[in-house]
């Protein structure tokens, strides 16, 4: 695989301040457990007869990734690859909350037409007009990953020259409480959308280079442990967040390195749901760009003060898939 | 890159039956496998469905599991596929180490919610049912597949709607060429569910008879389920097995119609692109093509613009073509997966099926295959499968022709 990858642009909504690194100086702290995003100002991004016809979710997705778009030197991408671990939920909800109330025989079609995981990809093809390869990933929280390793092979071995990716995932009131029974492990609970542009040259406006993307199913963890060292794994990104269901699996591999690494995380500030490792993509990249790392961010050991060359990020779901994306500052990046 | 991507194993479950040689039998007998619905309850009994025979209850004990596979039949389908098409490539559980597995599925476990979801609504999530909500998403369903074969290196989920199995392929594909694996299981499964029957009926493209694609009189679809894999392999680790190869994938394409969430656009560009991409990078010429195994769904909108799109290829010179899904139905999800191994099987029998239940031209001079075509010569297949979104993507299947033998 000849050709490398790089990070053009990137943009989110979020619990945070929407389009915006302000996060990165002065945070929104929430107090609450659950937290819906901040809907972002759409005027100029999504024409407003088509916005009111938008879910949430979609008119998120459609913002970050015109965004993402407008900020690149990418015009019309090769590819638009999406990550969503439960797709439009809201209208899903919608329908199977009418099946149950209604009964099967007068339900809408709009809920059902903008159900499927795929409608976001899709979304952003039909606005485009892009005819370029279109897939959408939807495994669990390393559903981001999934699309950024399908981006990045395809740049990486010549498929393709440049990619638009996401991740997006909403959670509905009525979701956050399932989700309280069925995923004991999370702690703070919001919602994501991250559009990113890659692109296969080596360009001043880059933010920073996608060194290595890998996933993991069932691995031991003496197999990631021994992928990392010091020199290139020194700053980790985890997807921490204080539950000790969640955090183990963490834990238990930091005990398998021969270094102590600096450790971070983001779920305190960005909150979790299937996409939230894309949140960690992001933090990544703006660390890199920024070359400093706000101390709210901080885990476990000393902040770095020098050069910050790379940024790691580790993540697992279930402890049954893992993840591990491999930042790295360019020079001629950000120049 | 690696440029040759073997076909070593296949396994399907359909409602043409269990197992490859049970589909290809019911082809050659031309029995459909359409029928009243049984398996979930539904107000809508009025469209014939292709369903799995099985029930639930039936596979969990066949393949001896309990909870909470047994109420996930995208799950249970996908097991019994994915085992068969392990074992046709001769695969064991150590092999799996460094292979991947690519499920494709969109509904996931949308069968268990729906059973669940009213007394989880109702009691506001004060229920022990809501537990069962969990393995809503798709990667459950991946991963409880995957777990019941082995441990596998890489493990993830497409959901591109009725080509996320066609794009499970086309990753594999991808991991193979670029060394990232050797083997990989690639393909999909899809249950039958209320949630997403009630979604086509809300459309309006549900068919009260049996469907009849490229028929003038089409009026649209027959929901189906099932789940089939195919065992994709490199050159060099096929030869290192020693195992039959099958078929060669020669060529594949996913583009996006960019048009509109559930309609295609009137040239079928996108259909167009998928097909004429899939050629180009197998390097063969349109002429070359013997067969396409058409999407057909059997809706107004699909057929005509899928026959355009090809008609912007062969012009009237259309090679032969049927859709088998008045046999198996639409399989949703799976579909990618399910019409990947019927043309696998039509590449190894030298037999063409024929597209079931077709009477009156679209157009003049445009007809598909009306009687199965039995010890017809065949190299290379279309395989289209496409999506909700204007997912589209298509496969090419070439015979495999040992240079050494």
């Amino acid at each position: 695989m000849a050709n490398r990858c790089f990070l053009n642009s990137i943009a989110q909504v979020s619990c945070q301040k929407p389009l915006s690194d302000e996060w990165f100086d002065s945070p929104y702290i929430y107090e609450e457990k659950y937290v819906r995003a901040q809907e972002p100002d759409t005027k100029g991004l999504i024409v407003p007869s088509e916005a009111r016809r938008m879910s949430k979710i979609l008119k998120r997705t459609v913002t970050t990734a015109i965004t993402a778009l407008n900020n690149s030197d990418v015009k019309q991408p090769d590819a638009i690859i999406t990550g969503t671990g439960m797709g439009c939920m809201e209208n899903s909800e919608k329908f199977l909350i009418d099946i149950s109330r209604f009964g099967e025989n007068c339900l809408k079609p709009t809920l059902f037409m903008q159900s499927t995981h795929n409608t976001i990809s899709s979304l952003i093809a039909i606005i485009l007009k892009c005819h370029g390869y279109n897939n959408t990933y939807s495994h669990k929280g390393i559903s981001f990953e999934s699309a950024l390793f399908d981006a990045w092979l395809q740049i990486k071995s010549g498929l393709i020259r440049n990619a638009l990716i996401g991740a997006n995932d909403e959670v509905t009131p009525f979701m956050d409480l399932v989700l309280e029974r069925t995923h004991p492990e999370y702690s703070f609970v919001s919602e994501t959308s991250m559009s990113a542009v890659l692109v296969n040259s080596n360009l001043p406006s880059n933010i920073c280079e996608v060194f290595e993307v890998k996933l993991f199913h069932r691995p031991e963890l003496e197999e990631i442990a021994d992928s990392l060292k010091r020199e290139t794994d020194e700053v980790l990104i985890l997807g921490v967040n204080g539950n000790p269901i969640n955090d183990k699996p963490y834990g238990d591999l930091l005990k398998h390195l021969d270094y102590l690494p600096q450790t971070l995380q983001y779920k305190n500030i960005f909150g979790d749901n299937f996409s939230a490792s894309a949140m960690a993509f992001y933090v990544g990249a703006k660390i890199l760009e920024k070359q400093s790392i706000p101390t709210f961010l901080q885990w476990q050991g000393n902040l770095s003060s020098g050069n910050i060359e790379n940024v790691t990020i580790l993540n697992h779901s279930d402890s049954t898939v893992w993840s591990l994306i491999r930042l790295k500052k360019e020079a001629l990046c950000g120049n | 890159m690696s440029d040759k991507v073997f076909v070593t194993g296949v396994g399907i479950i359909s409602a043409l039956g269990v197992g490859k040689d049970a589909t290809l039998q019911a082809l050659i007998k031309g029995e459909s496998g359409i029928g009243k619905i049984s398996h979930i309850q539904t107000e809508h009994e009025e469209f014939p469905v292709g369903e799995v025979s099985w029930s639930n209850a039936e596979m969990s004990r066949m393949l001896n599991v309990g909870y909470p596979i047994d109420e996930l039949r995208t799950v249970l389908m996908g097991i019994i596929a994915a085992k068969e098409a392990m074992s046709s490539s001769g695969l064991t559980s150590e092999d799996l180490r460094i292979a991947a597995f690519i499920n494709g599925t969109t509904v996931g476990g949308m069968d268990k919610t729906e059973k669940h979801f009213k007394n989880v609504f109702d009691s506001n999530v004060e229920t022990e049912d809501s537990q069962e909500l969990k393995y809503n998403d798709c990667g459950y369903s991946t991963e409880l597949i995957a777990d019941s074969l082995g441990k596998f290196s890489l493990v993830t989920t497409t959901s591109t709607a009725c080509s996320s199995a066609a794009n499970a392929i086309i990753l594999g594909a991808n991991l193979i060429k670029t060394g990232m694996v050797d083997i990989a299981i690639v393909g999909g499964a899809e249950a039958l569910t209320k949630f997403h029957l009630n979604g086509f009926n809300t459309l309006m493209i549900l068919d009260k008879n049996r469907c009849r694609p490229f028929d003038q009189d089409r009026t649209g679809i027959n929901l189906g389920e099932g789940a089939a894999y195919i065992v994709l392999e490199s050159e060099a680790s096929a030869k290192r097995r020693g195992v039959n190869i099958l078929s060669v994938l020669s060529g594949y394409a996913n583009t996006c119609d960019a048009f509109h969430q559930t309609a295609t656009s009137e040239n079928g560009e996108g259909a167009y692109l998928a097909m004429r991409k899939a050629i180009d990078m197998a390097r063969l010429s349109p002429y070359d093509i013997d067969y396409i195994n058409a999407h057909g769904t059997g809706t107004p909108n699909n057929d005509e613009t899928e026959l355009a799109a090809m008609q912007r290829i062969w012009g009237y010179n259309l090679p032969k073509f049927s859709s088998t899904k008045a046999f198996t139905g639409h399989t949703t999800s799976a579909s990618g997966s399910i019409e990947a191994v019927i043309c696998i099987l039509a590449l190894l029998n030298d037999f063409l099926p024929k597209n079931l239940g077709w009477h009156n031209p679209m157009k003049e001079d445009v007809a598909p295959i009306i009687d199965n075509q039995h010890h017809h010569p065949v190299k290379n297949i279309i395989n289209n499968s496409f999506g909700f979104g204007g997912n589209d993507s298509s496969l090419i299947f070439s015979k495999f022709i040992d240079q050494n033998g």
